[in-house]
């Protein structure tokens, strides 16, 4: 069953990062970012990270993405193939993935996997009915991962002042237009 | 002779033709030559003395035996003097080319605009000199000239311009073709060059309307949006173009009276009332006092019912749809007393020329003193959902602000104007009816915002009450029509007995009156502003020419001015704060 | 066998749930129009059924049987997707929402709760979570509809909802950190006792309950905040081209969503099922039922405050909701949460 729904999941995510490649219309492809997005959401269920499947759609589906599409139709790029010339280096760069990428499989010795892992979510499936998912995740962020979080949040708090700053230089200047409040 | 008219004769000597005081009121006229229109304007503009701060209206007519056959006239108002004046130049036919006074009065663009669409004369140095109310690529030649018949030239189908059903539509590459975006998409004038260069614009072209729920009827809004911002309105008229001046010149004096009505449909009476006045005026008839109180009366109670009209949908507009059930009660009730008094509650047809056609009943002004005692209560009411709501004045305060000087020169009047901090009236300024008689203020806003209008058309309404009560406490007794017996017909009950009276009826309901040779411009103060008609009668029982002097255009001249840099949401704040009705808009 | 009976009692559970839901919308569009037209003055629906009580089903006729119009250049399979996409997440929270009291039965060896669908221990994320993906419909229902007015009206549902989200998301925080935990159930459990241990009073989560009410307004684009769909400047935004039944799936969707929030609402600062008083009233089995009209009353409390600000409240500007839900919404839903950790430590 967990394998099944490990194999179905796993195949719709590789299946749809494809086609938000394929797909000649942005909307489509933001679309088949979502179903992807859901997906993931989905191994997160069968490993019993209920938290993370959650924040994986508020976050990502119900934030990010929105922003996305909001972009994608403001700029109604419909008709633009200027993103689509640029093969040579989306070639060398899958290519260093997938070297990437049979490096790593290839040392964590194939056959042993599925094993692992079923292991893995049976201990933190039984953990989190204990103590509750979210808490684990919780405490895990301020306690062993206390330093990394912190600085993520500094560098969004330092992406977000630079962003905020970007978008004003243009808003700041003296405009005819009138300001109603 | 008027110390202003020697004045301008001995400043332009050369270029003022002729000056004298016309009719039984002595209207002051200057005929000038047309190249020195803008250099006389600009005198009579600047001029202390003179003050024409505003122009009132401008039209043409045309004369074809005349040498010059073209006239144009300017209807100059001044506020501070409270004086008028009417300026004509001739034109001649082969070239009916006049200077723009665009220079001078920012609201002579539709003006001009309208006088160059309806009679063909071309304003030199006009910034946008375009067909307004006709259709942009209409071909047919000038409606109001004399010689374009008042049918139309031919069959309808013929015009090419129409769609025809019969036939597969032509393909539109887009639903504004490329050529056709230059005439909205001009340089905005307030935007410097460079700030386009700097900011990449993502500019979208919106057509608002013509179907479009806060049109208020049919009128087309072109947008043009950077983001939501609007960077330039243009205002597409003539969706609701009737010809009604050109009808009215084929019809007996007493037969515009229904026409009228359909002007400004919310508020018929009042545009009944200003055009009789404009009759009685060119007849120098005088009109019975009991006939001037119900007059008063009821264009009060028709100002109350625009005005509940008016906040009803403005409210609307900006979401709270419990205020528009709310005034269309208290109208109903008004609508009912209507119904009562002269039987339709929406296209009114009361007012005579000298007089009204029926008297008030003591059942009417019970009824109405029943309103009286509980509109204020209600009006309080629209005051606590409005007022002070917090969003409301969000919506409405510093929202299509227009200076009072601004005001003025675009040709705003009525409570556009006095929201402006602008206390004209015509009620006060140029007194008719019986407001001269009753005690009431005339309510002044202090920014020129959206909420200073909407304070001072609810202020109004406590006025127009006011008026109502005390006019219907002085009330004389006495006729209702006056007693002129080639103008008014006589009564009913006489016509169906005595055979002189039914001659008499029969001669003037075929052949109508004949006033005096001669031209008129009489205002009136219609709930939306200066409701003016212009004849010229050539002493025939059809007018020669009529023009009318609709506040719904002229304020749509300001549009732009007041629309430029605010949020697309604030369209529908900024059309309904003029309270314009486009039947009134288009004619 | 426990398997087939789980899902069967699931089933049965979905059917009366969605079926309840559905009961709701028919009532809450009646309601909606006679509530507003008694507060204007006037009559409302009357032609259909005794005081015009069959209302819902004339509309939901006439909408069935409407002509099914895709505009010409439109983008007709996100046209055809977009209200389904609007109307599946409507439905889905309603898994974990817990309609009455927390029992358990056990059922062929199955242990069976009857009154909530999926008592899942993240139950308000979930909701969240698929609360956030109702603005795809909008904005998908925009964008295809090759309209320049639904195309604005899909991009101001989509800023809307992410801002309006983030100050419902910090706004329950508040009651999170009271309760400790994510689940409906256990949220509703803390409350019992009175309407004094209840989150709003006892938990003094005021602040948070007035964030939370406006947000969810905003966040089902209703007035104040119908911004979206505003007729009198966008005509009818993201639903202007649409017509009848895709048109009744958004209509139900955003009705599906204030029950929603109403529910979630009422469990999370009004104690959910439990009655105002310690306990139940009526003995046994009718104990329960005395819960869920508790949580009734509580819902159908909230949808009648959606429908009281509509007829009392013009319409917000963009600019104003912006500015209104980043700069003072935002501010306070942050104040809350700090004020609430502190004193929650505090006393512990």
């Amino acid at each position: 069953m967990a394998t099944l729904s490990f194999f179905y999941f796993g195949s719709v995510i590789v299946l749809c990062a494809l086609l938000v490649v394929i797909f000649r219309n942005p909307v489509y492809s933001v679309i088949s970012l979502l179903v992807m997005f859901f997906h993931i959401a989905g191994l997160f269920v069968t490993l019993h990270a209920e938290f993370l499947a959650a924040v994986q759609l508020i976050v990502y589906a119900g934030a990010i993405l929105v922003l996305y599409l909001f972009v994608v139709m403001i700029l109604n790029l419909q008709q633009d193939d200027s993103y689509q010339r640029q093969v040579k280096w989306g070639l060398g760069l899958g290519l260093l993935a997938l070297a990437e990428v049979i490096a790593i499989i290839s040392k964590a010795a194939l056959p042993d996997e599925p094993a692992q892992s079923k292991t893995a979510a049976a201990a933190a499936g039984e953990a989190a009915t204990v103590v509750g998912n979210t808490e684990m995740v919780g405490k895990a962020l301020y306690t062993t991962y206390l330093f990394p979080f912190e600085v993520a949040s500094l560098i969004l708090l330092v992406a977000m002042i630079g962003a905020i700053i970007m978008a004003k230089k243009g808003i700041m200047e003296p405009g005819p237009l009138r300001e109603s409040k | 002779m008027h110390a202003l008219l020697t004045r301008l004769a001995e400043r332009f000597p050369d270029a003022v033709l002729a000056v004298r005081e016309e009719g039984p009121y002595k209207d002051l006229v200057a005929q000038v030559k047309p190249a020195a229109v803008p250099e006389i304007a600009r005198f009579l503009h600047d001029d202390p003395e003179a003050a024409f701060d505003m122009l009132s209206d401008m039209l043409a007519v045309d004369y074809p035996e005349d040498e010059d056959r073209f006239e144009v006239i300017y209807l100059l108002k001044s506020l501070p003097r409270n004086h008028r004046l009417r300026l004509k130049a001739r034109l001649p036919e082969d070239d009916p080319t006049i200077p723009t006074v665009t220079t001078v009065w920012k609201g002579a663009n539709f003006l001009e605009r309208e006088v160059f669409d309806l009679m063909g004369i071309t304003f030199a140095g006009h910034p946008d000199l375009r067909r307004i109310l006709m259709p942009e690529d209409y071909d047919e030649g000038y409606p109001l000239r004399k010689d374009f018949p008042t049918e139309g030239r031919g069959w309808r189908s013929t015009f090419p311009f129409l769609p025809r059903l019969d036939e597969p539509a032509a393909p539109m590459a887009s639903e504004v073709p490329e050529d056709q975006h230059r005439p909205f998409l001009k340089e905005a004038e307030g935007l410097p060059k460079d700030t386009k260069a700097v900011r990449r614009q993502e500019e979208l072209l919106l057509n608002m309307g013509p179907q479009h729920p806060a049109t208020h009827g049919v009128l087309r809004m072109v947008l043009e949006l950077e983001g939501e911002r609007i960077v330039k309105a243009t205002p597409d008229l003539g969706y609701l173009h009737r010809g009604v001046e050109k009808l009215c010149e084929g019809l007996a004096y007493q037969q515009i009276i229904p026409h009228t009505d359909r002007l400004d449909y919310v508020c018929s009476m009042t545009n009944n009332y200003a055009y009789v006045r404009a009759v009685e005026k060119l007849l120098n008839l005088a009109v019975p006092p009991r006939a001037e109180y119900i007059r008063t009366v009821v264009a009060e109670m028709q100002r109350i019912i625009g005005h509940l009209f008016w906040l009803g949908t403005q409210a609307l507009d900006i979401g709270a749809m419990t205020v528009f059930f709310w005034t269309f009660r208290e109208r109903e009730v008004l609508l009912d007393i209507f119904e009562k008094l002269c039987g339709a509650r929406l296209t009114l047809n009361y007012y005579r020329i000298g007089g009204v056609d029926s008297d008030f009943t003591p059942d009417l002004v019970q009824r109405l003193g029943a309103f009286l005692d509980t509109f204020p209560a209600h009006l309080h009411e629209y005051d606590e959902l409005l007022l002070t709501n917090r969003i409301w004045l969000a919506r409405t305060k510093h929202v299509a602000v227009i200076s009072a000087e601004d005001a003025v020169n675009f040709g705003c009047t009525g409570p556009v104007l006095r929201g402006s901090g602008v206390a004209y009236d015509i009620r006060k300024a140029e007194p008719y009816g019986a407001y001269d008689k009753v005690e009431w203020e005339v309510p002044v806003g202090k920014n020129g915002d959206t909420y200073d209008r909407y304070w001072v058309r609810l202020e109004e309404m406590r006025q127009s009450a006011k008026i109502i009560r005390q006019c219907l406490a002085q009330m004389p007794e006495g006729p209702i029509i006056a007693d002129a017996p080639q103008i008014i017909p006589p009564p009913k009950q006489k016509v169906m007995r005595d055979m002189e009276s039914l001659i008499h009826h029969f001669i003037i309901f075929t052949q109508g009156f004949k006033p005096p040779k001669g031209e008129t411009y009489c205002s009136s103060e219609a709930p939306k502003g200066e409701l003016g008609f212009f004849i010229v009668s050539d002493g025939g029982p059809k007018p020669y020419r009529m023009k009318i002097r609709s506040p719904s255009f002229v304020h749509l001249g300001a549009f732009d001015h007041m629309a430029r840099g605010y949020l697309i949401a604030d369209i529908v704040t900024i059309f309904g704060t003029y309270d314009v009705v486009m039947g009134e808009c288009d004619r | 066998m426990d398997m087939l009976v789980f899902a069967g009692a699931s089933v049965a559970k979905i059917a009366v749930v969605m079926v309840t839901v559905l009961i709701t919308v028919a009532i809450l569009t009646l309601a909606e129009r006679k509530v507003l037209s008694w507060m204007q003055d006037r009559m409302g629906p009357m032609e259909v059924g005794p005081y015009g009580i069959l209302q819902p089903i004339a509309d939901g006729i006439k909408l069935f049987f409407k002509e099914d119009i895709i505009p010409a250049g439109a983008n007709w399979v996100l046209f055809s997707l977009a209200p389904i996409i609007s109307l599946i997440p409507a439905f889905i929270g309603f898994a974990v929402v817990p309609y009455g009291p927390n029992i358990e039965y056990e059922l062929y060896g199955v242990t069976i709760k009857p009154f909530i669908i999926s008592d899942i221990n993240i139950g308000i994320l979930y909701v969240l979570a698929f609360a956030s993906i109702g603005a795809y419909g909008v904005i998908l229902g925009g964008w295809a509809s090759n309209n320049k007015y639904s195309l604005l009206g899909g991009l101001r549902a989509a800023a809307q909802v992410i801002s309006y989200e983030l100050n419902v998301g910090l706004a329950i925080i508040g009651v999170l950190i009271l309760a400790g935990s994510l689940s409906l159930v256990t949220i509703a459990e803390k409350q019992a006792g009175g309407f004094w241990h209840w989150n709003l009073i006892g938990g003094l989560q005021i602040i948070g309950f007035v964030v939370y009410v406006i947000s969810s307004v905003a966040e089902t684009n209703r007035l104040p905040f119908d911004l979206p769909e505003a007729d009198s400047e966008l005509v009818a935004g993201w639903m202007t081209e649409y017509s009848g039944m895709r048109f009744a799936f958004f209509f139900m969707a955003e009705y599906a969503n204030m029950i929603l929030v109403s529910c979630i609402a009422s469990v999370l600062f009004l104690g959910g099922y439990h009655a105002p008083y310690p306990g139940t009233l009526l003995p046994g089995i009718l104990g329960y039922f005395e819960g869920v009209a508790w949580f009734t009353v509580k819902v159908y409390f909230f949808l009648f405050l959606f429908f009281w600000i509509r007829a009392t409240l013009p319409r917000l500007r963009y600019d104003q909701l912006m500015r209104f839900g980043w700069k003072v919404m935002l501010p306070l839903a942050l104040a809350n949460i700090v004020i609430t950790a502190i004193v929650v430590y505090v006393l512990r």
